[in-house]
């Protein structure tokens, strides 16, 4: 379960930062993330897995970048993000589709982390602990660049009020092109650590997007913490919910979904100002 | 420094809201803009600071032609705003709000100074600056301007919805912000507030300037006064 929830963290905390602090409504993000596999999948062949684990988040940070500044920046309000965000899912489903194929592709998980470790008395897979770590330590980072970093205090001062950030000297279009990039690499690396778990195939840009923005929805707009948690909710749900009543998993966390939504409109642990 | 404001136009929206307006503000001075609400005082300033595009005319700031330069670069050129509804970052703290305007500051205005000037932010620091009162927003939206080391000050209403004590404490603020050697660029809707400190008065109606002097011919000239501010 933990697991789980640290691989939802990690691709939901980059949700968190484009749609949670920008206020952006990217539907993209999934495919952001299945990009993440495949392109890691394709570097790993050629450099092994740690070359990928570096390399694909960059890429597709660097084509998040190229896409907000070609398309997504000049859409103003969330019908026209909805709408172009989505359209991106189908093109770049594709694209994958005509460059890989549509046949599932797995990444062999390297071989320091092959096995398991003993920890705590039990023996626990060594990929599993890595990604839990992995996602502890991205869940640390940015709950500090976001509320112990100037750059976090700037992008906070930026998506409640542009202008007056502007009049202040902080360059708001470079710094949203900036978050938004940061948002696509933590897709891209969330994706590429999935691959050796989930193997990568086109339905994930989906798969993983619906999670994600219950993840961010549920946690908070914007709140690293409340996505952290909001993973642990969604994760545990899902777990506990398909071992403990399968018929009903797949409608579990739209239910929890419904009940936060409810219960707290604005998120567990909203950000004050998002409302 | 100088800033000088030459045949300036600007559109808010649909509607023109400066027709032609000129005007010269100096280091060292405090130049007070008067008129009626919706006189084209506020679209003045957000003018100069580069938040209205679109415009004709000139304006030149230190001898630079800054009509077009996008909002920050004014702001680091040492051009602040303080709006009239304050805006302060109110989901920041009163520390962060003044730290983050510090970063293109030239640090002669440090936290510790601004709380100097304006004590009561001292004791508010970590507060969520959304929890402050008017007035001390009213404070921090003019330490957070000062905080960037302006050279020139825009300030809009700074006394709107001030308790009086605190109205006597921001003149004189502004009093010894002026001999400091800043430029002070200040619209008001308080005339006396606005008289007492000024060195020249400008009124404003329909976006154009139509009367300009210091304030011993303001005090004289009764009916401009009674024609373009009711007073």
């Amino acid at each position: 379960m933990l697991q789980h929830a640290a691989l939802l963290l990690l691709i939901s905390s980059g949700l968190s930062v484009s749609f949670g602090l920008m206020g952006f409504v990217n539907l993209a993000h999934g495919a952001l993330y299945m990009l993440g596999a495949y392109i890691g999948i394709a570097v790993a062949a050629k450099a092994g897995f740690w070359a990928a684990l570096l390399i694909a988040p960059l890429v597709v940070g660097a084509l998040g970048a190229a896409l907000y500044l070609g398309l997504l920046c000049r859409l103003r309000g969330p019908m026209p993000q909805v709408l172009a965000s989505f359209g991106l899912v189908f093109i770049t489903v594709e694209l994958v589709r005509i460059l890989w194929g549509d046949v599932a592709l797995t990444l062999e998980r390297p071989a320091i982390l092959a096995g398991s470790r003993h920890v705590l008395g039990v023996d626990y897979p060594a990929y599993r602990l890595f990604i839990i770590l992995l996602g502890l330590a991205v869940a640390v980072g940015l709950w500090r660049t976001v509320h112990r970093s100037s750059l976090g205090a700037m992008l906070r001062a930026a998506v409640e009020n542009p202008a007056m950030a502007r009049a202040i000297g902080i360059r708001t279009g470079s710094l949203f092109l900036a978050t938004f990039a940061l948002g696509a690499a933590l897709a891209g690396l969330g994706g590429v650590v999935a691959a050796p778990i989930l193997s990568a195939n086109t339905g994930m840009a989906i798969s993983a997007l619906i999670p994600a923005l219950i993840v961010t929805v549920i946690g908070g707009m914007g709140s690293v913490s409340g996505t952290i948690l909001g993973a642990l909710i969604v994760a545990a749900i899902e777990v506990f919910g398909a071992a403990l009543w399968p018929d009903a998993s797949a409608v579990l966390i739209y239910a929890a979904l419904a009940a936060a939504l409810i219960w707290r409109p604005q998120g567990l642990l909203a950000v004050k100002g998002h409302g | 420094m100088t800033l000088e404001i030459h045949d300036l136009t600007a559109f808010h929206g649909k509607v023109q809201a400066l027709h032609g307006l000129s005007l010269r503000v100096e280091s060292a001075q405090i130049h007070a803009l008067l008129g009626r609400n919706g006189a084209g005082k506020s679209a003045l300033l957000s003018r100069i600071i580069g938040c209205l595009p679109d415009a004709q005319g000139r304006i030149i700031w230190d001898g630079q032609d800054i009509t077009h330069w996008p909002t920050p670069r004014i702001a680091r050129a040492g051009i602040a705003l303080v709006p009239e509804a304050r805006e302060v970052f109110a989901s920041l703290t009163v520390h962060e709000n003044l730290a983050l305007a510090g970063r293109i500051g030239r640090g002669d205005w440090t936290v510790s100074r601004v709380g100097a000037l304006f004590p009561n932010l001292l004791t508010r620091l970590e507060a969520p600056a959304g929890m402050l009162s008017g007035g001390e927003q009213q404070m921090l939206a003019i330490g957070r301007a000062l905080m960037t080391s302006p050279r020139l000050l825009l300030l809009d209403e700074p006394t709107e919805g001030l308790a009086a004590p605190m109205v006597t404490a921001l003149q004189s603020a502004l009093a010894s912000l002026k001999a400091d050697g800043l430029a002070i660029l200040l619209v008001e809707q308080n005339v006396r507030f606005a008289a007492a400190l000024a060195d020249r008065i400008t009124l404003v109606s329909r976006g154009a300037a139509i009367w300009a002097g210091g304030p011993k011919e303001f005090a004289h000239a009764d009916e401009a006064r009674q024609r373009y501010l009711g007073a």
